[in-house]
């Protein structure tokens, strides 16, 4: 059973975790937590993006300490695989993983483009903004931005 | 003091020569000068100050500039412009021509300070003009510089002749009245007398008379060591008002401080509460980073949990999750065909199918477990994240507050500053330190000079024990005897001088007190009576005590003051002449001219016309300038009764947007503003 007890973090975005996690100005004190936000902001924003190159993969055990840390990769499997309840089994944690460090990858990317967006804006800003959004709109309500816009543009092509 | 004639060679506003006619008669005594604001009123005023003295009132702007601005810029580089003020006056019937003048080679646009050069001729009724060699000494002679301001004023700043700060300034007043009234010099003699004396009593031969020689000598020896204990008085004096002035100073730069000092403690107090509120900051916002770092990914999980929840219900519904059941024992039952109650379970029968499905799930037990774990875990998550919300509202609360309460503290603290601005607080130390050490240097100051006049008491003693003794000693011989006798001549010259001195004195600070009374009724309503004190200070009582002045009451007591100086004058002049045995109480006006700018200064209508009426009785000259404001009514009615010539300054303007504008005098609209080529200003008589 080749099960991991690793988890990659993509190479593309080492400089954005990086600055998320610095010491004195990032909005995160570890990469762990800024991997964990970054991966349950992926599945809500619905971007699961897979990745070859990756740096030093951090260890689960790291995650596990946390207040659902034990749990995070179980739930965002899951609800990936609603109809195959084995998902969970001890057989399939690379599995898990892999959803959880491709959902990370697509986070990242997410969270790029929002800081691209607001070049001058504080990351502990751009964070506690999805944080404050997160936690006063249930999913449900979750509007698409670049839909939205473009619908109030009413574009017409 | 009669003033002629009045010319300017581009001085100032003046283009080109200007001359001002001054003769008056004695029934028409004034000459009135009409102009605009700006015209050239206060320049005129002041080519007088600057013809005589040298001098610009303070109001005077840019007062390097004298030369006209045209003609300066006409005149090239490395030439020389030259602008000039003559007086002609005529003083005891000898005519005198003052003139003052500047030249300057011009190296820059910007006009220098330069010192003027003055030249006085004299004209003698032979009609015979000589220079005068100190020409300086004889103006001051006719009318010292420090009554320039009695004759030479601006009505507006009239009130500034009287309240003058500086004691010096009323000393200057007095030893100027006393110049004026020639009291100098029965002054000068009573100072001049003693050494007479003793150039007398040097003649004595100590051969032929020891004892007079001897009292010569010590006489001698005491007269200097008195005029040594007079200077260290006087030094010691200067130096109490200089500490004095000093610690005053010193008082009010720690009046200042001493307010700023609870201004700095409040100030500190406010620092510390700002760094605590920011530590209070600090706090919260690590507080907002530590959770965001460690729940923010929580906000993220709206529905997930819920779904998960719903997953695993479904799943122990359908039964997909059969608990605890092993997987060998199902396995057992499909391969015996035979399930543990007995009955057979066969192949292809709904039975079999049943637990052929439970075959799949039964025994995952690590699934099982999972999903039991991960369904409970979220079934608390919505309480955790309502948790993280009401944190995150408090902590964003908290940050606020903290931010708030910096700004408003630092407002305080700005405000504090800006109190603060100027005021150093190392300075206090210093400043009472140095207080104190001037209090000192004042005390020994004090004791040096009683010191000097315990002194200088017992060498006027011995002094006057000694005039006693060489008066009463024996002569030896004939040219010892003579000495001795002119001797106490000189003294009783001088004694008797001192008392004529004091009688004069009170006599003339009489007569000028009466005659101030006396113009003073004639101008003002109400009951005040101005004195003028043995300082020749002028006081205004009232029925209950010394008046407080309004600028009114100062600039009429000023007129009243002129007035008599100038009638007071004329009486002893006349009496010293004998030409003429006027008396002061003789109406007449006096022999000094007045030249005033705005005599009205900012007074009631009522007094304008009083002032009008009065004025030409005043004096023996007046020359007046007015702006067309101030000549209103009955006012313009009795000055023009006593004016025997008046003039217009009138503006020459480039400036094509100010109106062209005109006066009426005499029912005839004169121009006053008129267009020119560049700006100046023309004198231009107007028919009486």
């Amino acid at each position: 059973m080749a099960t991991t007890d690793r988890f990659r973090r993509p190479h593309s975005y080492e400089p954005l975790l990086e600055k998320l996690a610095d010491k004195k100005t990032g909005p995160f004190a570890t990469m762990v937590e800024a991997m964990m936000f970054a991966a349950v902001l992926g599945r809500r924003k619905g971007e699961r993006v897979a990745f070859e190159k990756s740096d030093e993969p951090i260890r689960l055990a790291l995650m596990e300490g946390r207040l659902y840390g034990d749990v995070l990769l179980d739930m965002l499997a899951a609800v990936e695989h609603e109809d195959d309840p084995k998902i969970l089994g001890n057989d399939r944690q690379d599995e898990r993983v892999l959803i959880f460090e491709e959902y990370a990858n697509g986070g990242l990317a997410h969270l790029q483009t929002l800081i691209s967006r607001q070049p001058h804006q504080d990351l502990e800003v751009i964070i506690s903004n999805l944080v404050l959004e997160g936690l006063r709109n249930s999913p449900e309500e979750k509007k698409d931005d670049v839909g939205e816009i473009l619908a109030s543009a009413s574009l017409d092509w | 003091m009669k003033l002629l004639k009045l010319t300017l060679r581009d001085f100032r506003a003046f283009y080109g020569e200007q001359v001002l006619d001054l003769s008056v008669r004695e029934d028409k005594p004034a000459v009135l000068i009409f102009g605009n604001n700006g015209a050239g009123k206060t320049t005129l005023l002041n080519a007088f100050g600057w013809v005589l003295y040298d001098t610009f009132s303070d109001d005077v702007e840019q007062q390097h500039r004298l030369i006209h601005d045209k003609k300066w810029e006409e005149t090239p580089f490395g030439e020389e412009a030259t602008t000039w003020v003559r007086l002609d006056f005529e003083h005891e019937g000898i005519r005198f021509s003052v003139s003052r003048s500047v030249t300057v080679n011009k190296q820059t646009d910007e006009q220098q300070k330069v010192s003027p050069s003055l030249t006085v001729t004299e004209v003698g009724p032979d009609g015979e003009a000589k220079s005068v060699p100190n020409g300086q000494d004889r103006i001051e002679k006719i009318l010292p510089k420090g009554l320039r301001q009695f004759f030479f004023f601006n009505g507006e700043r009239m009130e500034k002749m009287f309240s003058g700060d500086d004691n010096n300034e009323n000393e200057g007043v007095k030893k100027a009245i006393k110049t004026l009234l020639n009291l100098e010099a029965i002054e000068r003699a009573i100072d001049d007398l003693p050494k007479a004396s003793r150039q007398l009593a040097r003649a004595i031969d100590s051969k032929g008379d020891t004892r007079l020689k001897q009292l010569t000598d010590r006489q001698e020896e005491l007269a200097g060591q008195a005029k040594v204990e007079e200077e260290d008085k006087l030094r010691h004096s200067a130096a109490i008002s200089a500490f004095q002035k000093e610690i005053e100073s010193i008082g009010r730069a720690l009046r200042q401080n001493e307010q700023a000092e609870p201004l700095q403690k409040e100030r500190e107090r406010l620092t510390r509460r700002i760094n605590q509120e920011k530590e209070r900051l600090a706090d919260h916002k690590s507080r907002k980073r530590e959770l965001l770092s460690k729940h923010g990914f929580l906000a993220l999980t709206g529905g997930l949990d819920d779904k998960v929840v719903e997953l695993a219900d479904r799943m122990r519904e359908r039964r997909q999750l059969p608990a605890g059941i092993q997987r060998s024992f199902i396995e057992d039952i499909l391969e015996e065909q035979l399930c543990m109650c007995g009955r057979t379970v066969e192949e292809g029968t709904p039975e079999y199918e049943e637990i052929t499905k439970r075959k799949y799930n039964a025994g995952l037990e690590d699934v099982q477990h999972r999903w039991m774990h991960v369904s409970g875990e979220m079934r608390s998550m919505s309480d955790k994240r309502q948790e993280l919300l009401d944190q995150f509202t408090l902590n964003a609360s908290d940050i606020q507050n903290a931010d708030a309460a910096i700004s408003q503290l630092e407002a305080e603290r700005s405000d504090v500053d800006r109190q603060l601005d100027g005021v150093n607080i190392q300075d206090v130390k210093r400043l009472v330190e140095r207080r104190k050490e001037y209090g000192e240097k004042e005390t020994e100051a004090r004791v040096a000079h009683r010191e000097s006049e315990n002194r200088m008491a017992l060498i006027e003693q011995e002094l006057a024990s000694v005039a006693r003794q060489y008066k009463s000693a024996v002569a030896k011989n004939e040219e010892s005897r003579r000495i001795q006798t002119q001797v106490g001549l000189v003294e009783s010259v001088r004694n008797a001088l001192i008392e004529i001195l004091a009688i004069k004195t009170e006599e003339v600070r009489d007569q000028l007190d009466k005659k101030v009374k006396e113009v003073f009724s004639r101008i003002f309503i109400k009951s005040y009576i101005p004195e003028l004190n043995d300082s020749f200070e002028l006081e205004l009582r009232a029925p209950s005590g010394v008046a407080i002045r309004s600028t009114g009451e100062n600039q009429i007591l000023g007129l009243s003051f002129v007035g008599a100086v100038s009638e007071v004058a004329r009486s002893i002049n006349a009496r010293k002449s004998h030409a003429d045995e006027a008396t002061i109480e003789s109406s007449g006006s006096g022999v000094y001219p007045v030249v005033m700018d705005a005599p009205f200064g900012s007074l009631d209508l009522t007094y304008q016309e009083e002032i009008s009426k009065a004025l030409p009785a005043l004096t023996s000259q007046i020359v007046t300038l007015l702006s067309q404001s101030q000549a209103r009514g009955h006012v313009m009615e009795n000055l023009q009764h006593a004016a025997n010539r008046m003039y217009v300054l009138r503006t020459f303007t480039p400036n094509r947007a100010a109106e062209e504008e005109t006066m009426e005098i005499n029912n005839r609209a004169v121009p006053y503003v008129s267009y020119g080529e560049f700006e100046h200003t023309v004198l231009e008589e107007v028919t009486v």
